[in-house]
């Protein structure tokens, strides 16, 4: 302790006591005050609206403006779903598929992540492409061009197969052809994961192995397997999560064969055929987020204990497994999953966007020229609806990577480099929205900003609100990602050579953070584009989005202008990667 | 500028890092701040720095208090006048060679013209002439250093604070800049506080070092005091290598304590200011340059001389370390010269002269 006792210190010091002590009073809490409006605009965004949907799932009654009668509760609503045999179908269904899916994607993911890794396989970079450009169309898309292909009885494949007197049939509508659907679309992440641990790994760890006399197969399946092991675990977890919550795809592959999932049954409840309970599927939407959350924790409990992977390497190419003759067989197994993916899906998309009717009778006619038209583009581009969701898709995804990467910017920036009391909080309450399905984030805003007196229901308002709050985890976890990097001292140093607060912030943090601002915008953009299961509890006419027009579209069986709506939608998310990317490589041309 | 700290004391939660003390740098001179990691000696410079906010205390440099928390006083880094060098470099990668040290005079809005003038000057006194232009990732740790010096001696600082300036670098290029960086001290007369954990760096720059420990100051003064006159076993420990050998008072001979260790080695050392009593438990401190190896017993030594045995040479050039080893107590010997005099299992004379040996409780 001081010699002079705090009292005597603070008394005998200022001449003007109460002015001071106001002044110590904001330099001390002055941070709460700043760290105040943002709590607000989170809970807004995200807190208010979760409340507004437990709150509901325990109620009988339509959500009004902010009333809340606790006498109420009751667990009815959950006593019906767990007594009803379509949840129990529908849970099984949901996790059946998505493990089968998982799978699926599992092996495909890690072998071509080991392939462009560990192998001296030709054509490395093609490969590394095609495994991740499904990630740019999304599921849904793809789910729909494989519902062409795989119908059993109008399906081209099995016109094809009948045509060459094969006696099989290929049925995409069925928890095999989800499961398939499931795992094509979602390899990427794992491949992602898989690699990116591959490539972080110290190749001392498989040198010292091969020094220890094992051969490189011992040492893939000994060493290197073991190591990756967390890796693939968790993203494995990841695209559990990801197809358990998935809407669009088992609604498009699974209604056909009235196959029932956890997120199409939530769907029917709030928009299919009459009777619709709302708080029925609420408390549903509550069920799939406990499930979720459970796999998130384990998920999280796998990537804490993964340290001893990520040791960085010295920029050394680990050895290589030769694959000798099996070179061109190996590469072939990846040009067969992006023909699958991508090439085959998007064939018949074109191919049917060209065509009058849907139906191909036999081989003939598939290649025949005498059905094709352009009248699908005509009937398509001339619907105002079309030009309106086009317009709103591109404005709104402007608009909330440029408001929302400004948002997620300044929240990074309070949990990662200031001192603010509850910034810890904050940061929780942003990675809240992972645990959410997006249907269910989508029946949570409903609610929530229905039932305040702001007039945003009906306008694009609603939907730019719920995407800024939607992908709060993604975008702050991209400007964080950079954030984090910065070495604090960077900005010591500018506040020692004279530079107060927000002068470091703009000539130091913001120049050197502006790569991650910029990978946020753009990620939040194309995420934006993609975005159909929120969107669809939350559009009128007048906000529609592509996604969701599509949708429409194939639910209304208008086949023809379905592709070329997809088509469009691809080349919107097609013109967003490729400019982004000339982007960077003028940024980081500009760096060198 | 005169830099006074009084009674400064900074808490992280119940974890006290600085607890209650008093520092006085006069103008000019270089204090060097020594102690291990969570010493509390890089709390006490980023308390001056104004990157932390003390609990306690006061801190004035020249006649401007700039931190006194009790009195509501605790000015921002960028109101201190103060010029820092970070283990990092922190040298802003988006910037020049000449923007990064140009930055604090276009804070302190200079004319261009002076500016221009200001920066190639310190690029010169810092051996950075001609890479004003330079994009600062370009540059290797010896020269980020160098810019990192150049851009807070630009403005004039008040005081130079120096966060361990020289670890990241290797060693040949730590011993070279260290010099630099006193020399160039001296010659602009700057006030500076230096952090290091690094006992070598502290003796061959300090005017003044405090060696800290657990918040606490554990022994001041100027290099030779600290290393000759170590107050505890700690600080012994710390600068440079010692023998720390535990024995227990046996007796008192005119100016002499008769010791004895575990080993039933007998030791004579001279007694200091420090009082013992008989069978008291103490530690000997003694240093490896100051112990003697010999063939035959020295003429004339009749006590602190015993035989024993060579356990490991380690021949260094300019000096050989030996592990001796006494009736199983290990003796670490230095033996100046660039000739190797004895070998492996070879049986010495170990020779301690009394008044090399500091008795120091325990």
């Amino acid at each position: 302790m001081p010699d002079i006792p705090a009292e005597t210190a603070a008394s005998h010091g200022p001449r003007n006591s109460k002015d001071n002590k106001l002044l110590i009073i904001l330099r001390n809490y002055g941070g709460f005050w700043i760290i105040l409006p943002m709590f607000l605009v989170l809970i807004f965004l995200i807190v208010y609206p979760y409340f507004i949907l437990i709150y509901g799932s325990f109620t009988d009654e339509p959500p009004r403006q902010l009333s809340f009668s606790f006498q109420a509760l009751t667990l009815e609503k959950y006593r019906l779903i767990f007594a009803s045999t379509q949840f129990w179908v529908a849970l099984k269904n949901t996790l059946i598929t998505s493990l089968g899916g998982m799978i699926f994607a599992l092996i495909i993911g890690v072998w071509l992540a080991w392939l462009t890794a560990r192998t001296d396989i030709i054509g490395k970079k093609i490969i590394g492409l095609a495994a991740i450009v499904p990630l740019f169309l999304p599921a849904f898309i793809g789910a729909l061009a494989w519902s062409y292909l795989g119908s059993p009885r109008v399906g081209i494949i099995n016109v094809f197969l009948r045509e060459f007197g094969l006696p099989f049939t290929f049925n995409i509508y069925s928890l095999w052809g989800i499961m398939f659907v499931f795992g094509l679309y979602y390899t990427p992440y794992v491949y992602m994961f898989t690699s990116g641990s591959l490539n972080r790994m110290d190749p001392a760890l498989e040198e010292a192995s091969a020094i220890a006399g094992a051969s490189n197969w011992q040492t893939t399946f000994r060493v290197t397997f073991p190591l990756i092991l967390p890796a693939i675990t968790s993203s494995a977890i990841l695209v559990y999560i990801l197809m358990c919550e998935v809407f669009a795809v088992p609604a498009i592959l699974g209604q056909p064969a009235k196959l029932y999932f956890v997120p199409t049954v939530i769907y029917n409840w709030v928009r299919g055929a009459p009777p619709h309970d709302l708080n029925l599927a609420s408390a549903m939407g509550i069920l799939l987020i406990v499930v979720v959350s459970i796999l998130l924790y384990i998920q999280s409990r796998i990537l804490r204990k993964r340290s001893f992977v990520t040791v960085a390497g010295k920029g050394i190419r680990p050895k290589v497994v030769s694959l000798r003759w099996a070179r061109i067989p190996c590469f072939i197994t990846a040009l067969l999953y992006l023909l699958v993916a991508v090439v085959l899906p998007y064939t018949v998309l074109i191919q049917s966007a060209l065509r009058d009717y849907l139906y191909i009778p036999n081989v003939a006619a598939f290649f025949s020229s005498a059905t094709m038209s352009l009248k699908n583009f005509q009937s398509v581009l001339n619907d105002s609806l079309f030009w309106t969701a086009l317009w709103n898709t591109i404005s709104m995804a402007v608009f909330v990577g440029i408001v929302g990467g400004g948002l997620y910017l300044i929240i990074s920036y309070m949990i990662h480099k200031t001192k603010l009391p509850g910034r810890e909080l904050l940061n929780y309450i942003c990675i809240l929205p992972i645990a959410v399905a997006g249907l269910v984030k989508g029946m949570a805003y409903l609610w929530a900003w229905i039932s305040l007196p702001i007039g945003i229901y009906g306008t694009v308002w609603i939907l730019i609100l719920a995407y800024i709050s939607r992908f709060t985890p993604q975008g702050l976890r991209a400007v964080s990602s950079s954030m984090v990097q910065i070495h604090p001292e960077l900005e010591e140093a500018s506040r020692i050579s004279g530079c107060g607060v927000m002068g470091t912030i703009w000539k130091i943090l913001f120049p050197l953070v502006k790569p991650g601002i910029f990978s946020a915008v753009t990620l939040v953009m194309l995420l934006c584009v993609r975005e159909l299961s929120t969107s669809i509890f939350l559009y009128t006419s007048k906000s529609i989005v592509m996604t969701v027009l599509v949708y429409d579209l194939w639910e209304s069986g208008q086949w023809g202008p379905v592709a070329v709506t997809a088509l469009c939608l691809s080349l919107v998310l097609l013109g967003l990667v490729t400019l982004t990317r000339i982007v960077l490589k003028s940024e980081l041309a500009g760096q060198k | 500028m005169k830099l006074v700290i009084e009674n400064l004391t900074k808490k992280f939660g119940e974890f006290v890092a600085v607890d209650n003390i008093n520092i006085v740098v006069e103008t000019g001179k270089l204090l060097v701040l020594l102690g291990p990691s969570g010493c509390g000696k890089t709390t006490t410079l980023r308390c001056i720095a104004g990157f932390e906010k003390p609990d306690s205390g006061r801190i004035t440099i020249g006649d401007k208090v700039v931190a006194d928390p009790l009195n509501g006083i605790n000015l921002p880094p960028e109101k201190r006048g103060l010029g820092m060098v970070f283990q990092s470099y922190a040298i802003w990668p988006h910037l020049t060679v000449f923007d990064n040290v140009a930055y604090g005079l276009r804070m302190r809005k200079w004319p261009r013209a002076k500016i221009k003038e200001r920066v190639e000057e310190m690029l010169e006194l810092t051996g950075l002439q001609g890479l004003g232009a330079r994009p600062a990732p370009m540059l290797s740790g010896g020269q980020m250093q160098r810019v990192a010096l150049a851009r807070n001696l630009a403005y004039n600082p008040d005081v130079l604070l120096l966060d361990e300036p020289l670890s990241n670098l290797d060693f040949k290029l730590r011993e070279r800049l260290r010099f630099e960086l006193r020399e160039i001290q001296l010659r602009i007369g700057i006030t500076a506080v230096y952090v290091t954990h690094d006992q070598s760096e502290a003796v061959a720059l300090a005017d003044e070092i405090i060696l800290m420990k657990e918040g606490l100051i554990e022994q001041r003064g100027t290099a030779e005091d600290i290393y000759n006159k170590p107050k505890s076993a700690y600080v012994a420990d710390f600068i440079g290598s010692a023998n720390l050998i535990p024995a227990v008072v046996k007796g008192e001979e005119s100016n002499c304590y008769m010791l004895e260790t575990p080993e039933k080695l007998q030791i004579h050392a001279i007694k200091s200011d420090l009082v013992f009593n008989h069978g008291q438990s103490v530690k000997l401190v003694m240093r490896p340059e100051n112990i003697y190896l010999s063939k035959k017993k020295p003429d004339g030594w009749s006590i602190n001389s015993w035989q024993g045995d060579v356990v490991v040479p380690s021949y260094l050039g300019t000096q050989t370390r030996y592990v001796v080893s006494l009736n199983g107590r290990r003796f670490f010997v230095t033996m100046l010269g660039s000739s190797q005099a004895f070998h492996a299992k070879e049986k010495v004379y170990v020779n301690i002269p009394p008044e090399e040996i500091q008795v120091l409780t325990e």
